[in-house]
């Protein structure tokens, strides 16, 4: 029967050799140095890692917050035509403080416009969108 | 049949849903991040070995000192040009593309100012020894206002393309806006760079 010495597969630490070095560690106290080329004792240095550690963390984070922010102004912007374009009755209710919020931007709007008589519409069967409204 | 349905399409029973921006803005704001993380890491280095020089060794003795004055004028040059694709921008969406013409040529030509300009600059800082192996200033000046005058050509070139899909009657307001924010893009992120390493 052939024995496999456990010590001699890659990565495996025999308990030995962790107790030496425990031991060594322990009995041979030396002191740690940091990597003399990232670091530094002055504190200029210290200052410029830090602020650039503070910019690197928080430029990501900005920017999506920003895009995010972008996005949603944009999307009410565009809901704020839409409604304004087709949903004319629900900003009507808005302006009477019946609907909810969306469509409280489209009686912002309202309020500064001349409430003009919506021309009658009707749907073609089928079809969908604002080329779907043809005058009745 | 092969054709891609459209949102609307796809949203039968409801209302047609509506963007709330266009795709090619967003794709320009992606790679926009992505170009903005590169340059910070930049702005990092630089910061950081600056920083690790001897006090009065920076710039690094022996090397010309970069032109700020003439630097100063290209930069407000590019800065007046972003003003002027704003107001394209404005026009473009207010009165339709033929407005915006007149407002974009005037920003384009004071790109390509700016951009002759640094080129004419690097070649009086060669000249004078200063290259990307002659000092650590060398190498970060080169690197990062290089990085940049390459995005002020490519957003040049942009520019340029639009103009002429402009005046073919072709240019959207979606590619228009992709374009006036790469640009946007090369103009904010200058005064930052002439910040750090010229002054």
């Amino acid at each position: 029967m052939s024995r496999v010495s456990r010590g001699s597969r890659p990565g495996f630490v025999g308990l030995r050799t962790r107790i030496v070095a425990v031991v060594l560690g322990t009995v041979l106290p030396t002191m740690a140095h940091a990597c003399a080329v990232c670091f530094s004792g002055s504190p200029r240095v210290r200052a410029a890692f830090f602020n650039m550690t503070i910019m690197l963390s928080l430029l990501p984070l900005g920017m999506l917050f920003g895009g995010a922010w972008a996005l949603r102004r944009a999307s009410r912007s565009s809901l704020k035509e839409e409604l304004i374009v087709t949903d004319y009755s629900v900003a009507q209710e808005a302006q009477e403080g019946q609907a909810p919020l969306k469509a409280r931007v489209a009686a912002v709007e309202l309020a500064t416009q001349a409430v003009q008589p919506r021309p009658e519409t009707a749907k073609r069967p089928g079809a969908f969108g604002p080329e779907a409204i043809e005058p009745s | 049949m092969g054709t891609i349905p459209s949102t609307s399409s796809l949203s039968q029973g409801g209302p047609p849903r509506r963007r709330a921006t266009e795709s090619a803005r967003i794709a320009m704001g992606v790679f926009i991040f992505t170009e903005v993380m590169m340059f910070a890491g930049f702005i990092s280095a630089f910061v950081i070995v600056q920083s690790n020089a001897i006090p009065g060794t920076w710039p690094p003795p022996g090397q010309p000192r970069l032109p700020i004055e003439r630097t100063a004028l290209n930069t407000l040059a590019l800065l007046t040009s972003g003003v002027l694709l704003f107001i394209a921008g404005r026009r473009f969406k207010r009165d339709g593309a033929l407005a915006a013409r007149r407002w974009m040529s005037p920003a384009l030509i004071l790109g390509g100012f700016f951009v002759l300009g640094q080129g004419s600059e690097w070649f009086g800082l060669i000249k004078q020894g200063m290259t990307m192996t002659s000092s650590q200033l060398g190498s970060f000046f080169y690197l990062i206002i290089g990085m940049h005058a390459l995005h002020a050509i490519a957003a040049i070139v942009a520019l340029f393309w639009a103009l002429s899909e402009l005046n073919a009657g072709r240019l959207t307001a979606a590619r228009f806006g992709a374009v006036q924010l790469f640009w946007f893009f090369v103009v904010l992120i200058w005064p930052v760079l002439y910040a750090l390493v010229y002054l």
